[in-house]
């Protein structure tokens, strides 16, 4: 069932939490709700659930608005944190409390063989491991088999390894069961390999959605590329429709200007290569012949990263292979492999 | 100090045994010994149900409904565990002369103790995951259906700890049932003590009230058995409370205050009136004076011997679990559960026997007294030791203090609020206690507890009301320091 929400408002006494909030889940698809702690994640998804009131604006579940339906009837699927199992059930209680009796054996058995937990049906939740917790409660959500599920940083309190394979498994039981999801996080690589799409919240609003890839390569906002991953930002002044001047030469820019004023160019540390002498340009395009002092390095085993200074004030951060060996001092030429993206020229310094 | 506990208990089994096992027999297998057995199940069972249903209903009410004054009600719900069950069953007979019987008892001990559940399961309310509820709701149960299935049950193992703390007090408590008549246990053995020449008799009962109270201890393991202790310091969210309309939030507040009407105001209101009209009083104020005097130093002193022997103990088990540490655990927590009179028992059994000078003296009354107390003293101070991270005098000693300056300077010095509290909670206990004092206390020596016990079976309320006053003011600091402590 689709999910859509309209200029959904919610919050606490007078202080809006979240603020005219529209976007849409299909079936099947995931989108991710990206925001620092604090930015009204879980109250979003405590209105979506019914847990929360809504001031105004609508949840919709398939063609039926549900905005003023308690939690109980809306049966919209919840992940919290930590899973919050409930800790004087079993796992096949757990997972068979919102499942009516006639069904409940049968749906417990199927859901634990989904999650691959089928030998511990009578555990105690203590009894589980971290990564067993947060998959009995993923099932618990699934077993009534709702209509939207909400997952509520669900990975947060897991180690990195667990992280990943528990992702895995999500992504492949949403699939299997068609349900739309929607998951609230502050983890950007989780948002960029789980989401369909990504909706990045901020003070209460969304500031940008798309699909990972649009919003890493081409944010609508400087704001919103820096919360999508680091990237340097060079002004430049347009020279024709599709390059522009900046402090590394002149480079090709992905979408055609329609500005003669200057503008912003963002460069993600893995769109430029260093190298010791001029090199000719993989595209059409040219960053001139200057050569760049690297500031500093640091090195991260599979990767390296060197700051490099083009112009004063302006600092460019540069992935390089970890066996290039770039010490602070060096001239370095710096080679842009692609077309840049502009940020939205409003939002320049 | 393991064995101050423990010997007392022996010596108590070695006199029963010589009763052998006829006399045993005699005492067990007869009709007086059933009907005191009913009667004990009567009165703990209908206090364990009261202060459950006390319990919960306060702390549900002033945690899940907004309130005005969130944390004065911590406070107020705390306030009736400064009665004294027997200040308030004085005043019940001094108002009505010739109320008896059960009902009367359990309702007094119920008022009287039920803040020990509200406490707990406020506490237990506050750690609780309420996301959980939340889970509830979404996978379509009612408000009503998500709290009595999973709300409830996360707060249900404290608010039964606390119920057992009730239940203990009410299987020991001797004064409150013998001022209504009700011949508990602890009446009856308190009973054979006093009048039976054989005073092993009295002992032989005891065992009785012993199996009694460790069925109970065990019964409250046993519900806790496979709850997740541990889930409970997971997440902590603020409780999502419901907002009600004027008339509503006034009804639930009178509601949540008509218990504490009953046993703090009431009470007081009344003695505050016998004192402003009686005169009865002023015949033996100096009576009384002494009485408060003396019920002062035994509490002091008890208090400080108390906590002193309590350290060492309290410092060993908040940083090893050994297997003897574990044991001496095990033996004091038997002696928090053991009635006052068994334990009283055994220190007449014992000192009659190997220093029968010392028997009703007032060094062997605090020794008692610190028998029966030190367990609290060791557990409070075990529980702030605890709270003191380990690094903290590591760090001390990395910057050249020794070992035992760095415990001094930093570990102690961190842990003495909490330390100080096990004290006060010691004093205050001590200055209560009704029947080892009435066992134990050299002839002539009052305290004012048993001022007001014996002016109250002679019927002279009006000259016992000072010292009810007194004694609910003594039981002021420990209520505040309970309601702090679960606050938390």
């Amino acid at each position: 069932m689709r999910l859509r929400l309209t200029n959904l408002n919610a919050g606490f006494g007078t202080q809006p939490v979240v603020s005219d909030i529209s976007f849409d889940v299909a079936p099947g698809e995931l989108v991710t709700i990206l925001g620092a702690s604090g930015s009204g994640k879980t109250t979003l998804l405590r209105a979506i659930a019914g847990l929360h009131p809504a001031r105004s604006g609508h949840v919709l579940l398939g063609d039926q608005d549900v905005t003023n339906w308690p939690a109980q009837k809306r049966r919209v699927g919840l992940v919290p944190q930590e899973g919050a199992l409930f800790p004087h059930r079993t796992v096949a209680s757990n997972i068979g409390y919102g499942v009516p009796r006639a069904r409940r054996v049968e749906r417990v058995a199927h859901m634990l063989d989904l999650i691959g937990l089928s030998d511990r049906a009578a555990a105690m939740p203590h009894e589980l491991s971290g990564g067993q917790r947060q998959r009995v409660a993923l099932a618990r959500a699934l077993a009534p088999a709702p209509p939207v599920l909400l997952l509520d940083e669900p990975f947060s309190s897991l180690d990195a390894e667990l992280r990943g394979a528990l992702r895995v498994d999500i992504a492949r039981i949403l699939a299997e069961t068609k349900t739309a999801a929607v998951l609230v996080t502050h983890d950007v690589a989780e948002a960029l390999t789980m989401s369909d799409r990504i909706a990045v919240l901020e003070e209460s609003h969304i500031l940008a959605l798309g699909t990972p890839t649009e919003l890493y390569e081409r944010p609508p906002t400087r704001s919103v590329a820096e919360k999508l991953g680091p990237a340097s930002f060079l002004p430049g002044q347009p020279v024709d429709e599709h390059q522009v001047q900046t402090a590394l030469g002149v480079i090709n820019t992905f979408e055609p200007l329609a500005t003669s004023e200057q503008v912003l160019a963002m460069v993600r540390p893995e769109q430029v290569r260093l190298t010791s002498a001029p090199q000719a340009d993989s595209y059409e395009g040219t960053t001139g012949g200057l050569a760049h002092k690297v500031l500093r390095t640091e090195f991260r085993g599979d990767t390296q990263l060197v700051f490099v200074e083009p112009a004063a004030g302006v600092s460019l951060r540069v992935h390089a292979h970890p066996s290039e060996k770039w010490v602070p001092g060096d001239d370095v030429h710096v080679q842009v492999l692609q077309p840049v993206h502009i940020v939205a020229p409003s939002l320049v310094g | 100090m393991a064995g101050a506990t423990a010997i007392p208990l022996i010596y108590l089994c070695i006199r029963v045994a010589e009763l052998g096992f006829d006399g045993v027999g005699a005492i067990l297998f007869r009709q007086r010994t059933a009907d005191l057995f009913l009667t004990t199940m009567a009165v703990t069972f209908g206090v364990a149900i009261t202060t459950l249903a006390l319990g919960l209903g306060t702390a549900t009410i002033v945690s899940r409904v907004k309130l005005p004054t969130p944390n004065l009600w911590w406070i107020v719900l705390a306030l009736p565990v400064a009665v004294p069950s027997y200040v308030a069953a004085y005043v019940l007979v001094s108002v009505r002369p010739g109320t008896t019987g059960i009902l009367p008892t359990i309702a007094v001990i119920s008022l009287s103790t039920f803040p020990y559940v509200t406490l707990a399961t406020l506490a237990a309310f506050r750690r609780a995951d309420h996301s959980a509820a939340d889970v509830a709701r979404s996978l379509g149960a009612s408000e009503l259906r998500a709290f009595f299935t999973v709300t409830l049950p996360q707060v249900l193992p404290a608010a039964l700890a606390g119920c057992l703390l009730s239940v203990l007090y009410a299987l020991s408590d001797y004064a409150a049932p013998a001022m209504l008549r009700t011949q508990t246990l602890t009446v009856g053995v308190y009973g054979l003590f006093a009048g039976s020449l054989n005073r092993g008799h009295a002992g032989a009962l005891g065992l009785v009230l012993v199996a009694v109270a460790l069925v109970f201890v065990a019964l409250e393991q046993w519900t806790r058995r496979r709850s997740d202790r541990r889930s409970a310091a997971v997440v902590v969210r603020e409780v999502p409370q419901l907002v009600l309309g004027p008339w509503k939030t006034a009804g639930l507040g009178a509601l949540v205050l008509t218990p504490v009407l009953l046993v703090v105001v009431l009470p007081v209101g009344i003695l505050l009136i016998r004192l402003a009209g009686g005169t009865r009083y002023a015949q033996n104020l100096s009576d009384l004076a002494s009485a408060a005097a003396t019920t002062l130093v035994l509490g002091l002193v008890t208090a400080v011997i108390a906590t002193l022997a309590a350290l060492p103990i309290a410092a060993l088990s908040a940083r090893f679990r050994h297997r003897w540490i574990r044991l001496v655990e095990a033996v004091s927590f038997l002696g928090q559960a053991l009635p006052s009179v068994i334990i009283a028992l055994g220190v007449v059994f014992m000192s009659l026997r190997v220093f029968p000078s010392l028997y009703q003296t007032l060094p062997m009354l605090i020794l008692t007294y610190v028998v029966v107390l030190v367990p609290k003293s060791i557990g409070s101070a075990r529980a702030a030791i605890q709270q003191v991270s380990v690094r903290l005098p590591e760090v001390a000693q990395t910057l050249g203090r020794s070992a035992s300056n760095a415990w001094w300077t930093v570990t102690a010095r961190h842990a003495l609020p909490g330390i100080a509290a096990g004290a006060v909670f010691v004093m205050s206990a001590a200055m209560k206690e009704v029947p080892m004092t009435l066992m134990i206390r050299p002839i002539g020596v009052d305290t004012l507890a048993t001022e007001l016990w014996t002016k109250t079976s002679i019927d002279a309320y009006s000259a016992a009301a000072p010292a009810a006053l007194a004694l609910i003011v003594v039981g002021l600091a420990p209520a505040w320091l309970l309601s702090r402590a679960a606050r938390g």
